[in-house]
């Protein structure tokens, strides 16, 4: 008899049929060839995995429509259950995957999975082994190791892969507190200082930080974690940690492309460190290019990984703000720092403040919101209360609601595109009247008041040039002189 | 029986030259100095006669007449002690005549007839035209440090005597004694040793303050006065105490000015053995405008102005003097000297100091960090009044100064430390003597104009800073001069001029003399290598056929200042705006943003 859990929560609950299953190597690789497959959504891939063993439904499909799946001695090690090809084929043709998955897609599959031999064959295992040659872990929907505050997520991952230290999936359950920090790629550098700075607190409270290893922000907020580590590594602490308080927080990074492929180019090396102290995670398989639709999507496995979002930095549009609506969804709380009314990099963070979201100042606030004190130990009774229960809204989701998230991940496409333009272009393609060194002198400049040498030092650039260029700068209305300071007036 | 024994008197920074009559007849006893004598003059009576008396002299019953001529200058001091004893003993036929003859004397006497020192040795010495002088053992250093000529010392009165009439060797001069003063410290060439920053505290203990290091650099440099407008905290003193450190040694002609002003003020023994080290100077913010500036009764003191002559007056608090004391300044700046007059007399000092000065944005010294200033707007525009225009027109460099972040306070990595600073700023200084001033702040205005040639860049930033009102005439010099040293920096910093060569600049060569003495020194050969360079990398613009003795009228090549100078001369006057902007900081930001972009 097959039942169809209404309630997709469940299989995060002890005893639940996969929880115990520990990720065999066989099972690993089929979850990481079944990821590779053609439209393998991972919705669909989610709704078979919350059903049945990776192992099983390799051999469902493989075997294919109408055949039995008297499962001989080849499948001996996953010792699946006779009824699970009716099952899997069951799910596929219902309304279990949003809408019944095509006779040809399934065909597609039957033929792909066929090629690549059975379950525990030579084939699958080279998948794995060459992920793992890589320095890949692959977890999936039911292994014991996939992180936990993703098992009842509807619109979750079903795959992971993971580069990071050993052990380091251990650090996402949910008994950690995790906080996510974004913000917008364009961000100044104040909202850069402010991520860094509430990243490397929240780690020394014991604070797992997320992020999405993007520029601006993002890589702020990684770089506060690391230099947590560096840091406590130097006095030691790492080894001492756990002794009287909670361990340090890990940087965890969710990437929207394949782990082989770092992107942006320019955070290769804090992509390294990211991995070496924390992990870097992604639900694509590697060789998948970082896609504009990719991003917007990864943005949801960030907010499921996390306590709480915080908002540095983000315009009226952009990617943070689709964070911030996958939190809202999971009921996940949201936090926003606030910035100049005249700083268009924090106009989104502002109208989420007007909007009633919880604003943070310093460290001390977020962990208010997370309940924990500074030693990073709970506080019964305080925190953010969000609507209802956490992760409610998507648990609580029919498919119809997936259906709208995903078409409106869609129509949110084009607010993505300028992921794929060079960084250190914020102008849309406009025709800049300004030299490399005058947008190197004006991004240096704050919104408010910015002296002089606070400039040459971000820059590096000689006091004379600088000088000049704010000259030059002025002239062309782009920042004024306001007491020996200088402030930023528009965006060029 | 008359007597004329030679002696000086104090007079200002220099000494005049005394002679000292003793008239001695029969007639009722008694005795009378007439001349303006001022109290501590009348009084040498009671000391002369005492002295004589227990040297084993004779105290004559006659009637004296002392007279100081030229009887119309005042006197003072007790340094005329010992040539009105001598007059008497001549006067009374206890020493021969020809023993004082072509001598000069100078002392105070005690009642046990030793010789006591006075101040002002050193100026009065130099104006004494006499082959040979004897002064007190106390001064015998001061007095040989600025005297060509033969110069004597004994104990006391009856020692004095004896070697007057050759009945006893003159006491040896100790060796310490005579090896000093600027004259033979220039002449040997090494400054004895002397290597910046001269025991000043070092520059390598500051940490951060990119902005302050680079402006006390170019302050030093250009010989610019520089104003640090900074909340406490942000090192504006220790940046100060390090300017002198920077400083080249000073050369003779210059040292001995210095000791002279020392001496007359009475305090030879602070400038030591080490003649040729720039002073530092640093009068707390109580100070009199006669402490500052030099003046008094009948003994004119030269004033803190005088005692920083070729150094660094460093006004800490600027905000704190007041307002008579400040303005009192304004005038010494542009002239150089202070002219100190009273109703009888007047003096001029020298005062060619670089000026320094700390002071506080607003009264609770937040105003840096926008927004921070809990201030109201009529205490900020009060506190700012205290720096009048004129004056706040006359610091080339007003830098602003923020208090160093955590991170630049504990960091370890070692900060550059004075030597190498005051390497570059001997070779600025030497291209400045090559334009025929001492340094670029102190070339004369009409010439500025064929020194400095802006380019198009530069000049259209001025022109805008000029039509903006930030700028005023005078400000536009003072830019120009600034940028001109910035140049200069550039010029060194490109590494044009080795390191080794700037070295022998500072050690050996800055001592010894001027430029005009000799055409070849060191230094001018550097600088003109360094101009030449100049004019090379300028696109040509070197005069090519230049003779050696050229340099000495100031044949300078024009240097080509860019915008980047320009700018960052401007930069460095920012400090200016946190005082001016004090009064409308409140109103104006708004008033101007509603009239401009919005």
């Amino acid at each position: 008899m097959t039942r169809v859990p209404d309630d997709l929560n469940g299989a995060a609950r002890p005893g639940n049929r996969y929880k115990k299953r520990s990720g065999s190597d066989v099972e690993r690789a089929c979850a990481a060839a079944l990821a590779g497959l053609p439209k393998m959504y991972p919705y669909r891939l989610r709704a078979l995995l919350s059903r049945r063993a990776p192992s099983e439904i390799w051999e469902a499909l493989r075997r294919g429509r109408g055949q039995a799946v008297p499962l001989g001695a080849e499948a001996a090690p996953c010792r699946p259950d006779p009824a699970a090809g009716a099952v899997v084929l069951q799910v596929l043709e219902s309304g279990e995957c949003l809408r019944p998955v095509p006779a040809e897609v399934i065909a597609q599959w039957h033929d792909s999975t066929a090629r690549m031999g059975p379950a525990h064959g030579p084939g699958l295992a080279g998948v794995l082994a060459s992920a793992t040659r890589r320095g890949m872990d692959v977890t999936y929907l039911g292994d014991e190791r996939f992180p936990e505050r993703l098992r009842g997520d509807l619109e979750g991952p079903a795959v992971l892969w993971v580069v990071g230290f050993p052990g380091v999936l251990a650090t996402t359950e949910a008994s950690v507190p995790s906080v996510a920090i974004v913000g917008t790629r364009g961000a100044t550098y104040q909202g850069r200082e402010v991520a860094r700075g509430l990243a490397n607190e929240l780690a020394e409270a014991g604070v797992n930080v997320v992020s999405g290893l993007a520029l601006g922000i993002d890589a702020a907020a990684h770089q506060g974690v690391l230099s947590a580590w560096g840091s406590a590594s130097l006095s030691g602490a790492r080894e001492e940690g756990g002794q009287s308080r909670r361990p340090m927080g890990v940087p965890l990074a969710v990437v929207a492309g394949g782990l082989d492929i770092p992107y942006p180019p320019q955070n290769a090396g804090l992509w390294r460190s990211v991995a070496g102290n924390g992990a870097v995670m992604s639900e694509h398989p590697p060789g998948i290019r970082p896609h504009a639709r990719r991003f917007a999507e990864r943005n949801r496995i960030i907010a499921g990984l996390s306590d709480l979002v915080v908002v540095v930095e983000s315009r009226s549009r952009g990617g943070a703000m689709l964070t911030v609506e996958a939190a809202e969804r999971r009921g996940i709380p949201v936090c926003a720092v606030p910035g100049s009314v005249r700083n268009p990099a924090a106009q989104g963070t502002n109208a989420l403040l007007v909007d009633g979201c919880t604003p943070v100042r310093d460290t001390e606030d977020v962990l208010v919101a997370l309940a924990l004190d500074l030693q990073g130990r709970l506080q019964p009774g305080a925190g953010l209360r969000c609507e209802g229960s956490r992760r409610a809204a998507v648990a609580r989701g029919p498919g119809g609601q997936l259906h709208d998230e995903r078409g409106r991940v869609e129509s949110l496409r084009d607010e993505y595109a300028g992921h794929m333009q060079p960084p250190g272009e914020p102008g849309r393609g406009a025709k800049s009247p300004l030299s490399p060194r005058h947008v190197q002198v004006l991004e240096a400049l704050d919104w408010g008041p910015t002296p002089t040498e606070v400039v040459q030092g971000r820059t590096g650039l000689a006091l004379g040039a600088v000088a000049a260029a704010l000259e030059d700068l002025e002239e062309l209305g782009a920042c004024r002189r306001e007491a020996g300071c200088w402030e930023r007036l528009r965006e060029y | 029986m008359l007597a004329k024994i030679a002696s000086a008197v104090p007079f200002g920074a220099d000494g005049t030259a005394v002679t000292v009559e003793v008239h001695a007849s029969t007639g009722l006893p008694g005795f009378t100095i007439v001349g303006l004598p001022d109290a501590s003059c009348r009084e040498s009576r009671d000391r002369v006669r005492a002295a004589i008396l227990s040297s084993g002299f004779r105290w004559p019953q006659l009637h004296v007449t002392v007279n100081l001529a030229p009887s119309s200058l005042r006197k003072g001091g007790a340094g005329l002690d010992l040539p009105i004893a001598l007059g008497l003993l001549v006067a009374s036929g206890q020493l021969p005549g020809s023993a004082t003859a072509d001598r000069g004397f100078i002392g105070e006497l005690g009642l046990d007839g030793a010789l006591r020192p006075v101040a002002g040795i050193a100026p009065m010495a130099a104006v004494m035209g006499q082959q040979s002088i004897v002064v007190p053992p106390g001064c015998l250093a001061e007095a040989v440090a600025l005297r060509p000529g033969h110069v004597d010392s004994a104990a006391s009165l009856a020692e004095l005597v004896a070697c007057l009439q050759e009945e006893q060797r003159w006491p040896e001069i100790p060796r310490a004694a005579a090896s000093g003063g600027p004259r033979r410290q220039g002449a040997d060439g090494g400054g004895a040793g002397e290597a910046p920053p001269y025991g000043f505290p070092d520059l390598c203990d500051v940490r951060g303050q990119a902005l302050g290091r680079r402006a006390i650099e170019l302050a030093a440099a250009g010989g610019h006065h520089l104003l640090m407008v900074g909340p406490p905290g942000s090192g504006k003193t220790m940046l100060a105490q390090r300017l002198p450190g920077l400083l080249p040694l000073l050369d003779p002609d210059r040292a001995i000015e210095v000791s002279k002003v020392f001496s007359a003020a009475g305090m030879a023994g602070d400038r030591g053995a080490r003649p040729l080290v720039p002073p530092f100077r640093a009068p707390h913010h109580g100070a009199s405008p006669v402490a500052l500036v030099g003046g008094g009764t009948a003994w004119m003191r030269p004033g803190e102005l005088s005692l920083a002559h070729g150094g660094v007056l460093f006004l800490d608090e600027m905000g704190e003097f007041p307002v008579s004391v400040l303005e009192a300044l304004r005038q010494p700046l542009e002239e150089r000297v202070v002219h100190v007059s009273r109703a009888r007399q007047s003096v001029i000092f020298p005062a060619d100091v670089l000026l320094v000065a700390a002071m506080n944005p607003c009264p609770c010294g937040s105003a840096g960090t926008p927004g921070a200033c809990r201030c109201t707007p009529s205490e900020r525009s009060r506190y700012a009044r205290r720096l009048s225009g004129p004056l706040l027109d006359r610091f080339d460099i007003a830098v602003r100064l923020a208090s160093p972040s955590p991170d630049e306070l504990l960091s370890s990595a070692p900060a550059a430390g004075s030597t190498e600073a005051a390497k570059r700023v001997a070779l600025v200084r030497a291209m400045a003597r090559s334009r025929g001033a001492i340094s670029n702040a102190e070339i004369r205005r009409s010439r500025i104009d064929e020194i400095v040639a802006l380019d198009a860049g530069a000049r259209r930033l001025l022109e805008r800073s000029l039509r903006s009102g930030r700028l005023s005439g005078r400000g536009l010099d003072r830019v120009r001069r600034v940028a001109l040293t910035i140049a200069d920096y550039e010029l060194v910093d490109s590494g044009k001029v080795a390191a080794s060569e700037a070295l022998a600049l500072i050690g050996a060569c800055e001592p010894r003399g001027g430029i005009a003495a000799d055409g070849g020194t060191a230094e001018g050969a550097m600088a003109d290598r360094a101009m030449a360079d100049r004019g090379t990398a300028q696109g040509g613009t070197a005069q090519g056929g230049r003779a050696d003795g050229g340099r000495a009228d100031g044949a300078g090549v024009p240097v080509v200042v860019t915008a980047e100078h320009v700018a960052e001369a401007l930069e460095l006057r920012s400090g200016r705006e946190l005082l001016e902007g004090g009064s409308g900081a409140g109103s104006g930001q708004w008033s101007r943003a509603a009239g401009g972009e919005w």
